[in-house]
């Protein structure tokens, strides 16, 4: 691979790791879900790219208030219902911003609260992904072609309310098929915000190992997993990224 | 840095001075973030109470409680904020003692 420096291109390596993790996350990506089909995560995936120069979130970005801002968005045709490419879009641009309120008015029968995780996860994973092509100048992956099947469309068991807008797992009531979820019974709220969507966990947490550290080296602050650069300048890094992105977390 | 402008000046100050391969890593972390910010402003989590007492007044001094995703987590009262201030010199083993194996 190469990259553009500031007036010179210079190759670049990779670690094997990353590619193997992003490669496998457009394998799962093709597949169907717990809750949408191999063709409407794709879709999804479309749409979050497409987020990025949707004139209506360009305007609600740049607006003091988001939700004052009407109009439609530049989706790319999928048939995805509004509230769906919706979810997708503000998710992709604006997540600092997004209200309880907000999240009720979008869930519904059809779009339900599982429905949303599994679109967050999908939405989240691009996004994470995309990043990484553009800061080391490399062209997107292609979006996979969608894999023909019905999502199971199954809720898991042992659920609980942490004071966010969906119900988690409870790593100590986790069933036996979902007891490799969580390494212990505690679990911090963000790790477990994909819970509900199992298979969506697995995906975040196989992907977060090769672009961040192994998980069970998170809470040793000494630790940088072999990386090149030292966990306290990962750990500025991050913290930089989530002042950017205004999140309180 | 937010201005895509910026970028391929950032970038090849990076590896200038840290090497290309803590280019890619500093890309991976950036792009974890991304994903974990989303997850956690997305679905309304409020910081882990352990968390919140460890870096309690630290909000205040970033001025981050300014962010809009702040209100997702209630303020802590004025004693558990300068219990928590004044653990802090212990913060890095008392996260290691409190945090989960898996935590991320």
């Amino acid at each position: 691979m190469s990259i553009a420096t500031s007036d010179q291109t210079t190759g670049i390596d990779v670690r094997n790791d990353l590619i193997e993790a992003h490669n496998g996350y457009w394998d799962h990506l093709s597949k169907p879900g717990t809750w949408w089909s191999g063709v409407e995560r794709v879709a999804i995936a479309r749409e979050t790219r497409l987020a990025r120069q949707c004139a209506l979130c360009l305007r609600r970005k740049a607006a003091l208030s988001p939700y004052g801002i009407e109009g439609e968005h530049e989706d790319g045709g999928s048939g995805l219902a509004p509230g769906v490419v919706d979810a997708a879009h503000r998710i992709a641009t604006d997540a600092g911003r997004l209200t309880k309120t907000w999240f009720d008015s979008v869930i519904d029968d059809k779009f339900t609260d599982a429905h949303y995780v599994e679109l967050l996860g999908i939405v989240s994973s691009v996004m994470s992904i995309d990043t990484i092509h553009i800061i080391l100048s490399l062209p997107l992956d292609p979006l996979p072609e969608p894999v023909p099947g019905e999502p199971p469309r199954q809720r898991p068991i042992g659920l609980e309310d942490i004071g966010g807008w969906v119900p988690t797992i409870d790593p100590s009531k986790a069933s036996a098929s979902e007891k490799d979820l969580f390494a212990t019974r505690r679990a911090s709220n963000v790790s477990k915000s994909l819970s509900l969507v199992p298979e969506e966990h697995r995906s975040m947490k196989r992907v977060l190992t090769a672009q961040y550290i192994p998980i069970e080296l998170v809470p040793s602050l000494g630790e940088n997993g072999g990386r090149a650069i030292s966990r306290a300048l990962m750990e500025l890094v991050g913290a930089r990224t989530s002042a950017i992105n205004e999140c309180f977390y | 840095m937010t201005d895509p402008d910026q970028l391929p000046e950032a970038r090849a100050a990076v590896v200038d001075r840290l090497g290309e391969a803590a280019l890619v890593d500093a890309a991976g972390v950036i792009g974890a973030f991304q994903r974990m910010n989303r997850l956690a402003d997305a679905t309304g989590l409020p910081v882990d109470k352990p968390l919140a007492v460890l870096t309690a007044g630290l909000d205040d001094e970033l001025g981050i409680q300014g962010f809009y995703t702040a209100q997702h987590s209630k303020r802590l009262p004025w004693v558990v904020r300068k219990l928590g201030q004044m653990m802090r010199p212990f913060g890095s083993v008392m996260m290691k003692v409190l945090a989960p194996k898996n935590d991320v």
